[in-house]
C-alpha cells in the first residue's frame, strides 16, 4: 500500500521549506493515530485491543460477535456512547479506558514531541466539497523539513509533488444521524474496515490489497472532526463506458477478476495474531 | 512487549463482507479496479467445525442483513427471514455477479438509468424474474460463468476463489479505456 510515510524517498521535494499558517500547523501536526479493531468471535472470551502508536492496548473484553467497529464511536466520544451502544445491544464493562487509549494517542511513546513526520496541506479550504458527514477537500502532501523531533524549534514542512484528498467527517454530525438512522452507512466503519485491511499480513492475498481502496492517514485532531486521508483516483468506471456501451470482452475479464481479487483479499481470514505478529516484528 | 507476547495467544479468524458492490463504488486508477466505499461493511467471524474446515458464520441481525443498492443485492437478502441467517459472503459474489451481467450484455446505461428510479423492492423482484429467464434461455458470451456467480441458490453459488479459478476470466487483457474528463466534483459525487 503505498502510504505516504513508508516510501519518502519517492517524494521529489519542489520546493523550499513551507511555513505552514499557525492553525492548520496545529490541525495537522499531531502524530498519527491508528485505532484497529481485531475482535474476537467468542461471546464470552477474548479481547478487543487498539492500536495506538503503534503500540498494542488492550482495553475492555468482548461482548459480542462483530460489534468491533462500533467500538471506534466508544473511543472517539467517551461517555456519551454508551447509550448507543446499549441500543445496539452490546455491554461495555470498562467504556472509560477507550478514552484513556484516544489521550495516549496524541503522544509520540518515545518522546514527548506530538509532531509527525508527514501532514497535509489543503491549500483551498474556502471550496470545500460535500461528503458523507462532513466535507472533503485536497491537499497537499508534506514532509518534515527539520530533523529534530524533540527541540523547541519551530517545525517546518517541505511540499512534494504528491496530491490527496482528504475527508473531514463530523463526529456531532454522526452521531445525531446514527440516532436517527439506524441502518445508515457508517464512515467510522469504513475508516476502520480500512485500516483492518492495512494491516493483514497475508502472503496469498497481499498482491490484491491493491484493488482496495486506500487509507494514507487517519488523523484526530480536533475534538470535532476525524480526517481521512486518501489518494485521488482517476475517476469511477462507470465514466468510462465506451461510445458503443460495450466494454470489449477480455477487458471485461480483467475488470472482474480484478474485482474478484479485491474481494478475495476481504474475504480472506483476518487474524489479530497476525496484527500483533506484524508489530512483534518492527 | 509483555502484553503483546499475551495476545499473540489469541486466535481469531473472520473476514470482511463489503456489501455494497455497484458501479458507483468502482473506480479506476491507471490499469487497475478499486473497490471503494466500506461503510456497510461488516466484519464476519468464521466457524471452524470439527473436520477443520472453517465457514463463516451467517448473519441474523436486520441490521447486517440490511444491503447497500437493491439492485445488486441477492435475492436471499429479501426472502430470508431472521431465523436462517444469511451468508453475506455469497451476498457479496451475487453483487459482482450483477456487474459482470451489465459487462457483459453491454446495458450499463439503461441499467444506470433504472437505478436512479428508486427502485422498491417489487422492482428488484421483476428484475429477478428477468435476470432468472435471461439465465436460462440468453446466449452470450460467458453465460456459464454469470449461471455460476448468479446462481439463485447461495450455496450453490461460486465462492471467490472459485470464480478466479473458472476458465472464463483466463485471458483477461489490460484495460486500457478513454479517460473522460475528470472533475473533483465527480470524483466526490461518489462518497
Amino acid at each position: 500500500m503505498n502510504n505516504p510515510n513508508r516510501d519518502q524517498g519517492n517524494d521529489a521535494a519542489v520546493e523550499e521549506p513551507l511555513p505552514l499558517p499557525k492553525a492548520l500547523a496545529r490541525r495537522v501536526s499531531r502524530e498519527k493515530v491508528y485505532v484497529a479493531i481485531p475482535n474476537d468471535d467468542d461471546r464470552n472470551g477474548g479481547y478487543n485491543v487498539v492500536l495506538c502508536n503503534n503500540v498494542i492496548v488492550p482495553y475492555e473484553k468482548a461482548g459480542d460477535d462483530y460489534c468491533s467497529y462500533h467500538r471506534l464511536e466508544d473511543t472517539l466520544v467517551g461517555d456519551d456512547f454508551h447509550a448507543d451502544v446499549e441500543d445496539w445491544g452490546l455491554g461495555v464493562e470498562k467504556g472509560n479506558e477507550a478514552v484513556k487509549c484516544l489521550a495516549l494517542s496524541t503522544q509520540h511513546p518515545y518522546c514527548q514531541d506530538r509532531t509527525a513526520d508527514t501532514a497535509y496541506w489543503a491549500d483551498d479550504l474556502r471550496n470545500p466539497c460535500n461528503a458523507l458527514y462532513g466535507k472533503a477537500f485536497r491537499a497537499w502532501v508534506l514532509k518534515r523539513y527539520s530533523r529534530c523531533s524533540c527541540s523547541n524549534q519551530t517545525v517546518q514542512w517541505r511540499k512534494t509533488e504528491r496530491m490527496c484528498f482528504i475527508k473531514a467527517v463530523s463526529i456531532t454530525e454522526r452521531r445525531e444521524s446514527s440516532r436517527k438512522h439506524f441502518f445508515g452507512e457508517n464512515p467510522f466503519s469504513e475508516f476502520a474496515s480500512m485500516q483492518l485491511l492495512h494491516f493483514v499480513d497475508d502472503s496469498n492475498v497481499q498482491s490484491h490489497r491493491r484493488h482496495i481502496v486506500e487509507q494514507y492517514d487517519l488523523l484526530f485532531e480536533d475534538e470535532t472532526n476525524i480526517y481521512c486521508v486518501m489518494p485521488v483516483y482517476d475517476g469511477e468506471l462507470q465514466e468510462f463506458i465506451p461510445p458503443n456501451d460495450k466494454f470489449p470482452i477480455n477487458q471485461v475479464k480483467t475488470i472482474i477478476s480484478q474485482i474478484l481479487r479485491g474481494l478475495q483479499f476481504m474475504h480472506a481470514m483476518v487474524s489479530p495474531c497476525r496484527v500483533v505478529q506484524l508489530y512483534e516484528s518492527n | 512487549m509483555s502484553q503483546i507476547n499475551k495476545y499473540t495467544d489469541v486466535k481469531r479468524k473472520a473476514g470482511l463482507c463489503h456489501r455494497d458492490i455497484s458501479f458507483e463504488n468502482l473506480l479506476l486508477f491507471g490499469e487497475e479496479v478499486k473497490l471503494i466505499d466500506l461503510g456497510l461493511s461488516r466484519r464476519i467471524p468464521f466457524h471452524v467445525n470439527e473436520n477443520g474446515f472453517s465457514s463463516p458464520r451467517k448473519v441474523r441481525t436486520p441490521q447486517d442483513i440490511f444491503y447497500g443498492k437493491l439492485l445488486y443485492a441477492a435475492p436471499e437478502l429479501f426472502s430470508s427471514t431472521a431465523g436462517d441467517g444469511v451468508d453475506l459472503f455469497a451476498a457479496d459474489v451475487w453483487s459482482v455477479g450483477i456487474i459482470a451481467y451489465i459487462l457483459l450484455q453491454g446495458n450499463l446505461r439503461s441499467f444506470k438509468t433504472q437505478l436512479q428510479c428508486n427502485p422498491s423492492i417489487h422492482d428488484c423482484d421483476r428484475f429477478h424474474m428477468g435476470l432468472r429467464h435471461e439465465l436460462f434461455t440468453g446466449n452470450f458470451v460467458g453465460l456459464g460463468f454469470l449461471r455460476s456467480l448468479l446462481n439463485f441458490n447461495p450455496t450453490q453459488r461460486l465462492s471467490v476463489n472459485e470464480a478466479l479459478r473458472h476458465d472464463f476470466l483466463k485471458d483477461g487483457e489490460p484495460i486500457k479505456l478513454q479517460s473522460p474528463t475528470i472533475t473533483f466534483e465527480m470524483m466526490m459525487s461518489s462518497s
